[in-house]
């Protein structure tokens, strides 16, 4: 009888041990947020805990990667309603090397078809001049030079103070323009982006402001001369990217226009008053100082907002943003094992009724390093698949409270009738965005009285079309991101 | 030996009484929906259905070890203690994980997954005692239920 | 093996070899090196006598009992051996236990002794010495002379002892005697007081120490110094005086003087018994019906008859060395009495001596538990227990063979009413509570029982027959039957009711 007692506290003591051995990392990750804050000794012993239970899904290339376990922890303490973020969280400083600050040469297009935004007050003169004002506050700039620009530059004030930046384009009226325009004529956009492009080195960023609109100087307005600009600017661009590490950022904006447009016959067209007209931004500089630019969301904050935005910089080398595959929402059925691994295992199509034959599954992808503006990765025409019997959609991330999103910026969906095992590759290329083509006009001789051709700049796709074959030649895979991931039925 | 237990409760893949969704959630599958780094419910739940089936069975056939308890009708009134047990520990820790959202909300699960895994831990506990019991190898150490089976005395 | 052979005279011999029977299947050995076998013989004329036939019919049971289950199971583990395995002889009912009087039967002593042909002086002789009146089988009042004898000798030893002398002539008495080894012993049971005891146990043994001239047998040595012990129980029971019986009680007294003075010269005083034991005891109890013959003379048990027993067990512990006989002479003759540490009118364990209570108190309370269980608990448990359900199987089927539902049963339905008439008899012996629960069984022990400790039950009852029979084998059903519930009877009762 007693050895039978003896063998019943055994394996009643062993099952106390299973139940309570039950700590995981959830249950760490919680233990220590006491104080609301993480200290180095307790990120220690997450971290022990996960190099213990070899728990592999924060890994990189068998490296673990902080990131990824701050965002988790995160997410954990929204869940359970603590206080903590990323910032209350101890983590190793990392020595970046601090950017060295520039300079910021401004050059505002003043040519004739310009000062239809200057009339009264407009949101062209309050966008330009909180812009400069931002970038004069924030201090990522040393110097703000001001300047004009037609078929020459023309210097208004080096080293400006905000007083400058007001009289500079605050206070402006076609008039003032006019006085301010020097030899008026007709702009060769060619020339003008070349001068402001030259202006670039390491020290010096430029910002370009313009309606860009082509006219041809000769008045004949043919195809061939647009081919001919646009192949000049690329020739251009290419140049300099031969010998440094350039970007670019074209901004689209919209304005109140109030006076005189000139077609592509340079013949002039009165528009009515505060027609709403887009010009644009672009800021030229190092890749390093465009992503200062864009990391002090100077631009985020433009006055008015903005319609569209395209970065194009030179591709060092392809990135791989952090991204997970969703358990659901799928179509079909796959395994929740092997997610971590971006492996998707036991994929099989739906046998739904909505949905038969079809499999698809969503990925969570975080574009928020990339330099690109977010509706760019809405655009599926610049996603490139390594298996084109996938379709692909995106939608942006507006859930804040779905912690399973968190960190998160983009959902793509892929689709397809036929599973196939092996790698599948996702790659965001650098392209000519659509909106660019949306923005194109062909003709503009209508424009007083066709209200899609005054959204429209005349020629605009071979402008951008250059600079884009510039940073992304044809002949190039021009792969900005990548992401992977292996199916296997 | 998670996947030897989530193969045991998902019946192979021949009859769940489940959704996958459900033995997503079991195998561990954390509340931020990263990955199987939280607690493997279904190695817990295993252990606990194959030790707690053993501790009455030794209880039964070797702690009370009584000439009065060992007809069949005592294995059953057993077998029916340890389905209710391990019925009421597979249904209710998943159930209190779904009422206090603790877990992955992408995940499509409801209470009447609960219950089908109950059931399932329900089945493997009455399994087990069967094997435990019939063959005379462990029943021959008692006393008196050494010739107890779910089919007789 | 060695033999006792037990010349059992009259009813008090019956009804002795049944309380011997009654200890022997209980497990009651003699503590000596040497292993008897028994052959009882029984010498009565009263065919029709209620006691004889009980007894007969009981080593019937014992015998097959023993049989089928073999003589190592605790129970039942003496051999009895029926006198047919010795001797085949016509004048005998094959296969019983007792010695057939010849010419006993219808015949009136008168015709026995050729009276008719008697000279006028031996007639004369005759009619003095077989004077007085007696009653015939109808109830009337006849000369002694005219006795119808196989009734007995309704208490007259006179006769009975003439009539006895025949059996030194007839097969049996040769077959015993060329039969008899060295190492064999002879017990003779006889009542001093009675009429067949009182004549043949001189008669008997005179014919074992004549041997050597006994023209009838092949001169055997071993039988002339044979070891021979013998019980003369005097009075101890009552009867009824009836005027129109020839038994009365008061004839009992001065018969036992006249056989006692007999015996100063024939048996005792000649050296010729090797060890004599006495026994009696106040006799003013209950009185016995008084009833002469025919399907008369059953007399409830008494404690007398069962110490009787005793005296055999006694005896065949006795080392061969303290009984040697040369010539027909026992060298060192050992005279016997019984004692008892408290003189109660109803006799439980404790009132024994330490030695008589060791003999017999934990064997008797393990048979009477058997009995219990059998009757009370066995249908509840049989294949429902693994005592039952283990090989070699004891199951419906078994119970309803005859080892079960005829022998064993009907041995303890016969040691219930052996042990009844015990208690109910004056002096009683009554150490159990036969109807009780199973706790209160033997009067005078007490159970120990505490808070831990189990109740004594017949949950604990199966508890121990399952534990005894756990990884044990068996060579046949019926001696499963009886070692397990010997070993488990044995076990409940040293460890709870403090044996």
């Amino acid at each position: 009888m007693f050895k039978s007692i003896k063998l019943f506290f055994y394996l009643s003591s062993i099952l106390f041990l299973t139940i309570s051995c039950g700590e995981n990392l959830q249950d760490i990750v919680i233990e220590c947020a006491d104080g609301n804050k993480i200290d180095q000794k307790e990120y220690e012993k997450i971290t022990k805990f996960i190099s213990d239970e070899e728990i592999e899904i924060f890994n990189e290339n068998g490296k673990l990667i902080d990131k990824k376990l701050v965002a988790y922890m995160v997410n954990i303490y929204l869940k359970e309603n603590l206080p903590i973020s990323e910032k209350d969280i101890w983590q190793l400083k990392s020595s970046a090397p601090k950017t060295q600050s520039f300079n910021l040469n401004v050059f505002v297009e003043n040519s004739a078809s310009m000062d239809g935004y200057v009339a009264g007050v407009t949101e062209f003169e309050s966008a330009i001049y909180n812009l400069l004002g931002d970038f004069k506050i924030n201090g990522i700039t040393n110097q703000l030079n001001l300047n004009y620009i037609n078929s020459s530059i023309r210097s208004h004030k080096n080293d400006a103070l905000s007083a400058d930046i007001q009289d500079f384009i605050l206070r402006l009226e076609p008039t003032t323009f006019k006085q301010r325009r020097g030899q008026a004529g007709n702009s060769d956009m060619q020339k003008i982006i070349n001068s402001v492009l030259t202006t670039v080195d390491e020290k010096n960023v430029s910002v370009l402001i313009s309606d860009f609109v082509f006219s041809d100087p000769s008045g004949a307005e043919s195809q061939q001369y647009l081919t001919n600009q646009g192949v000049g600017i690329k020739i251009n661009f290419a140049e300099k990217l031969q010998n440094f590490n350039l970007s670019a950022i074209v901004i689209q904006l919209e304005s109140s226009f109030s006076g005189t447009y000139y077609d592509k016959k340079i013949t002039p067209i009165t528009l009515p008053t505060n027609t709403k007209r887009p010009y644009y931004i672009w800021i030229l500089g190092s890749t390093s100082q465009i992503q200062t630019i864009l990391d002090s969301k100077i631009l985020d904050n433009i006055k008015g907002g903005y319609l569209n935005r395209l970065v194009m910089s030179k591709i060092k080398q392809e990135s791989n943003p952090n991204f997970k595959i969703l358990i659901n929402p799928k179509i079909g059925e796959f395994s929740a094992e092997g997610l971590d691994k971006k492996i998707i295992f036991d994929a099989e199509p739906s046998d739904k009724s909505n949905n038969k034959g079809l499999f698809g599954f969503d990925l969570a992808v975080d574009f928020s390093s990339s330099m690109q503006d977010k509706k760019y990765f809405l655009d599926k025409n610049n996603y490139r698949l390594s298996n084109t019997s996938y379709n692909l959609t995106t939608k942006t991330i507006n859930d804040p409270n779905n912690i399973s999103l968190k960190g998160f910026t983009h959902i793509i969906h892929l689709e397809t009738k036929k599973i196939q095992d092996g790698p599948l590759k996702i790659d965001v290329i650098g392209n000519t965005p659509n909106w660019v083509y949306n923005s194109t006009s062909m003709d503009d001789s209508n424009i007083q009285t066709d209200a899609e051709e005054q959204k429209k700049t005349f020629g605009f796709k071979f402008l951008m079309e250059g600079i884009n074959d510039a940073f992304y030649p044809k002949t190039n895979p021009n792969t900005i991101n990548s992401l992977t991931v292996t199916i296997k039925k | 030996m998670i996947d030897f237990f989530a193969s045991l409760y998902e019946w192979f893949g021949l009859n769940p009484f489940y959704r996958t969704d459900f033995g997503e959630l079991l195998r561990g599958y954390d509340a931020t929906c990263t990955g199987y780094i939280d607690s493997p419910w279904y190695s817990y739940i295993g252990m606990i259905m194959i030790i707690l089936t053993s501790l009455i069975y030794a209880f039964q056939y070797h702690i009370i070890d009584s000439s009065g308890f060992n007809k069949k009708k005592h294995w059953w009134l057993m077998s029916l203690v340890i389905i209710s047990l391990n019925f009421f520990i597979a249904f209710i820790i998943p159930f209190n994980i779904i009422q206090s959202s603790n877990y992955c909300t992408s995940l499509n699960v409801a209470v009447v997954d609960c219950l089908g895994f109950g059931f399932s831990n329900a089945i493997w506990s009455f399994i087990l005692f069967l094997l435990i019991s019939t063959p005379p190898i462990f029943r021959k150490l008692s006393h008196n239920c050494r010739e107890t089976t779910f089919y007789r005395p | 093996m060695a033999r006792l052979y037990i010349f059992a005279i009259g009813g008090t011999g019956s009804r002795v070899l049944k309380s011997l029977t009654m200890l022997l299947a209980s497990g009651i050995k003699p503590n000596s090196n040497k292993e008897f076998e028994i052959v009882p013989i029984i010498i009565d004329p009263h065919k029709s006598n209620d006691d004889l036939k009980r007894t007969e019919r009981l080593l019937g049971n014992y015998q097959a009992i023993s049989e089928a289950a073999g003589h190592t199971n605790g129970f039942f583990n003496t051999k009895i051996t029926t006198l047919d395995k010795l001797v085949s002889s016509e004048n005998r009912l094959a296969k019983s236990f007792t010695f057939n009087l010849q010419e006993v039967g219808g015949k009136k002593f008168k015709e026995y002794i050729d009276f008719n042909q008697l000279d006028p002086s031996n007639s004369a002789l005759a009619d003095i010495l077989f004077s007085g009146k007696s009653i015939n089988k109808s109830g009337e009042e006849v000369n002694l002379l005219d006795v119808e004898m196989d009734i007995g000798f309704v208490g007259n030893p006179n006769i009975g002892s003439v009539v006895l002398n025949q059996f030194k002539d007839s097969e049996e008495f040769k077959e015993f005697a060329s039969n008899y080894n060295e190492e064999d012993r002879v017990f003779i049971i006889s009542s001093i007081f009675g009429g067949t005891g009182a004549a043949g146990f001189p008669t008997i043994l005179k014919n074992i120490r004549d041997a050597m001239n006994n023209t009838n047998i092949n001169g055997n040595m071993f039988l002339q110094d044979a070891k021979i012990g013998a019980i003369s129980v005097m009075p101890y029971f009552n009867i009824e005086s009836d005027p129109e019986s020839p038994i009365n009680k008061s004839d009992f007294i001065s018969k036992t003087k006249s056989a006692l003075y007999y015996y100063k010269d024939n048996v005792t005083g000649n050296n010729s018994i090797n060890a004599l034991y006495y026994i009696l005891d106040e006799h003013n109890g209950n009185p016995y019906e008084n009833d002469p013959g025919d399907n008369g003379q059953q007399n409830n048990a008494h404690i007398i008859e069962m110490i009787s027993a005793l005296s055999i067990i006694d005896f065949l512990e006795i080392p061969d060395n303290e009984l040697e006989t040369l010539n027909g002479k026992a060298s060192r003759p050992i005279y016997k009495e019984f004692g008892i540490r408290k003189d109660s009118h109803d006799v439980i364990l404790p009132d024994f001596e330490d030695k008589t209570q060791n003999k017999i108190g934990l064997n008797l309370s393990q048979l009477a538990l058997f009995r219990k269980y059998l009757s009370e608990n066995l249908t509840k448990s049989v294949e429902k227990q693994p005592w039952s359900i283990g090989e070699p199987q004891l199951n419906k089927m078994f119970f309803e063979q005859s080892f079960y539902n005829t022998n064993l049963k009907d041995f303890m339905n016969r040691f219930g009413e052996w042990l009844t008439e015990l208690s109910i008899n004056n002096r009683g012996f009554s150490p159990f509570n036969l109807d009780s629960t199973l706790d209160a069984l033997v009067k005078g022990k007490t159970v120990k029982s505490g808070w831990l400790s189990k109740n004594v039950d017949y949950t604990l009852y199966d508890d121990t027959l399952n534990s005894k029979s756990k990884g044990r084998s068996y060579s046949s059903s019926e001696q499963k039957l009886l070692s397990l519930f010997f070993e488990s009877s044995e076990e409940i009762l040293k460890s709870k009711f403090g044996f």
